[in-house]
């Protein structure tokens, strides 16, 4: 009795769906979830705007600003392997929906070394 | 007198938009004239403002379901245009990731299949199982269905033993489920009624036609390009090809299934084989010359010529999907068919229609 | 193993080219694709057959003003692509076995010939 046996085990077993906005799986932890800047080390290269396929990061040396569109961003990971600094890395955590477009983070320069730039403070306050 | 009836560009048992004119005379299709152009996007012209670098991942967005065979296929074409061999471990991970990926897409065909001819419930399973192949897939690559896998060079990521260790696992839970709805898609009165003898195609007409893939091999042609000269890899993991002899509709559905077999397979082999090393050599340079490669799809074998001029940027990308391939065999299947079947027989070539339009 | 070249036949005439495909054919080739290029003016094209998991190419220079023949009449799957060719590079090719007339992709009022 094939039949009987599924019918039972059906009523049995848990369903293989979740309740899902009360009931949120965990994110995998090698998950590609959100790009996340860590402006200490920056030296403003540009690496990453020239290395991104869809152009959502502009590096501005003049204002001293990282900026990430996240509605462009495509998760390729090519900044985090590009950046020669390794100031850019990826979370597992979920970006949220309806999160703000554009992240800015503005850069302390801070070993650079020549052309003395005392003013980093500065820099970073203004964020 | 015939009365033509507009087949799609929306319907019910097609995810993406085609339009199919069939000329019906008494229920019975005469004449098909397909027109497509619903999701033309020009992306073998885009790619003129992005370097070599970028249109891997311009080409993974080609298709959803087949987007890590896309990146694989492009990247390696331009290695061809390097003249560089990538380490081994990287083809190792090419091949475990292009085949997960192809288990996923034919669990994801089977189930659109038999939501094709009403079987709702066999649909949900098949999904449900396929599920577990995506999780596996978003642990190996970060990413649900773009994996962004493969870039010019080798791999992004390199497999951990606990991701070898759960893929085995999810294999031998995927491998007996197979095994369940297999028994339907074989055996089962109401299926068998509705598939065997429909659109035949014979093993002649199939290869005429240019068909590609599970279309081509379900017509007893025994063509896969994971036999040839540019995948040697596979040669080592003891690969066959999956090839049923009578033309019709069940034909290729059985193929469909024992190929999920055969990647289950290959993907334990090449995991037993699993050489250490490296995943990715640096590149330099820029490309210059021009090269064709060619890979086995889910959906039948992929041509991708690429040109380049010693700039950062292509000069020119064409790719030949295998649906673009399969779209004139419809142009024969179709006419004797009665018009109630047209939806099964459509599906059976497993139409992508972004992939077709680019 | 790879390399960056790629082995092709020249055609010379159109005439040629219909008597080198239809021998192809009866070979037990299987047609593949054909691919486009910009050359000298005018435009390259490459045909690309397939038989026992070998490719066999022949290119064939269209000089500018040119309307190749079509191989559709021998090859059917043949003519998705060239109609694809009509609507991105502007060609015509005659023979058609069903003619989009530059319509596969493109409406009336897209770009004409985007990749030209």
């Amino acid at each position: 009795m094939g039949m009987l046996n599924l019918v039972l085990t059906n009523i049995s077993r848990k369903p293989p769906t979740r309740l899902y906005p009360f009931e949120i799986r965990e994110p995998f932890k090698e998950f590609k979830g959100r790009i996340v800047f860590n402006p200490e080390n920056c030296i403003l290269c540009g690496l990453c705007q020239k290395k991104c396929p869809p152009d959502a990061i502009t590096v501005t040396k003049a204002d001293k600003t990282w900026e990430l569109n996240v509605f462009r961003c495509i998760m390729c990971t090519e900044c985090v392997n590009g950046c020669p600094k390794d100031c850019i890395s990826i979370s597992n955590e979920r970006a949220k929906t309806g999160a703000k477009e554009f992240i800015k983070v503005a850069v302390p320069i801070v070993d650079k070394p020549k052309a003395p730039k005392a003013e980093t403070p500065k820099a970073a306050s203004s964020k | 007198m015939t009365t033509v009836i507009p087949f799609g560009p929306q319907h019910p048992v097609l995810p993406e938009p085609v339009s199919l004119k069939l000329e019906i005379d008494n229920d019975v299709v005469v004449g098909v004239l397909p027109s497509l152009g619903y999701v033309h996007r020009g992306l073998e012209k885009f790619i003129d403002t992005k370097d070599y670098n970028q249109t891997t991942y311009i080409c993974e967005r080609i298709c959803g379901i087949c987007s890590a065979l896309h990146g694989i296929t492009y990247t390696r074409a331009v290695e061809k245009l390097f003249d560089v061999e990538i380490p081994e471990r990287a083809q190792y991970i090419r091949v475990i990731v292009g085949e997960l990926n192809r288990v996923h897409s034919h669990l994801l065909w089977l189930g659109l299949f038999a939501d094709g001819f009403g079987f709702e419930s066999l649909f949900y399973e098949c999904w449900k199982y396929r599920e577990a192949v995506l999780d596996v897939l978003e642990r190996i690559t970060g990413n649900r269905v773009i994996h962004s896998i493969s870039r010019v060079g080798g791999v992004s990521r390199d497999l951990t033993k606990e991701q070898i260790d759960m893929t085995l696992k999810m294999l031998d839970a995927v491998e007996s489920q197979v095994k369940d709805i297999e028994k339907v898609f074989v055996n089962n009165y109401t299926v068998k009624q509705r598939l065997v003898g429909l659109a035949t195609m014979s093993k002649q007409l199939a290869y005429e036609a240019g068909t590609a893939g599970p279309t081509l091999r379900g017509s007893g042609n025994a063509v896969d390009v994971r036999e040839t000269a540019d995948w040697d890899i596979y040669k080592d993991l003891g690969f066959k090809p999956v090839v049923e002899k009578d033309g019709d509709c069940y034909a290729r559905t059985k193929v469909r299934i024992t190929e999920l077999y055969e990647s289950i397979k290959l993907i334990r082999n090449a995991i037993s084989k699993l050489p250490n090393g490296e995943v990715a050599i640096p590149i330099k340079g820029f490309p210059t010359g021009e090269a064709i490669m060619r890979t086995e799809q889910p959906r039948g074998e992929v041509v991708y010529y690429v040109k380049g001029n010693g700039t950062k940027n292509l000069e020119r990308l064409k790719i030949r999907t295998p649906t673009f391939a399969n779209i004139p065999s419809l142009l024969l299947m179709l006419p004797g068919v009665k018009l109630a079947d047209v939806p099964i027989v459509v599906l059976t070539i497993d139409p992508c229609i972004s992939c077709t339009e680019r | 193993m790879l390399d960056n070249t790629i082995e092709t036949t020249e055609i010379k005439s159109s005439g040629e080219l219909l008597k080198t495909v239809e021998g192809l054919k009866s070979d037990g080739y299987r047609y593949s694709t054909m691919i486009c290029l910009k050359a000298n003016e005018g435009h390259d094209l490459i045909y690309i057959f397939e038989k026992d998991n070998k490719l066999k190419n022949l290119r064939y220079f269209v000089k500018p003003g040119e309307k190749p023949k079509s191989v559709s009449g021998i090859y059917l799957c043949a003519l998705l692509i060239e109609n694809e060719y009509q609507d991105l590079f502007g060609l015509t090719f005659e023979g058609l076995a069903i003619d989009y007339k530059g319509h596969l992709y493109l409406t009336p009022n897209s770009p004409k010939a985007p990749l030209a």
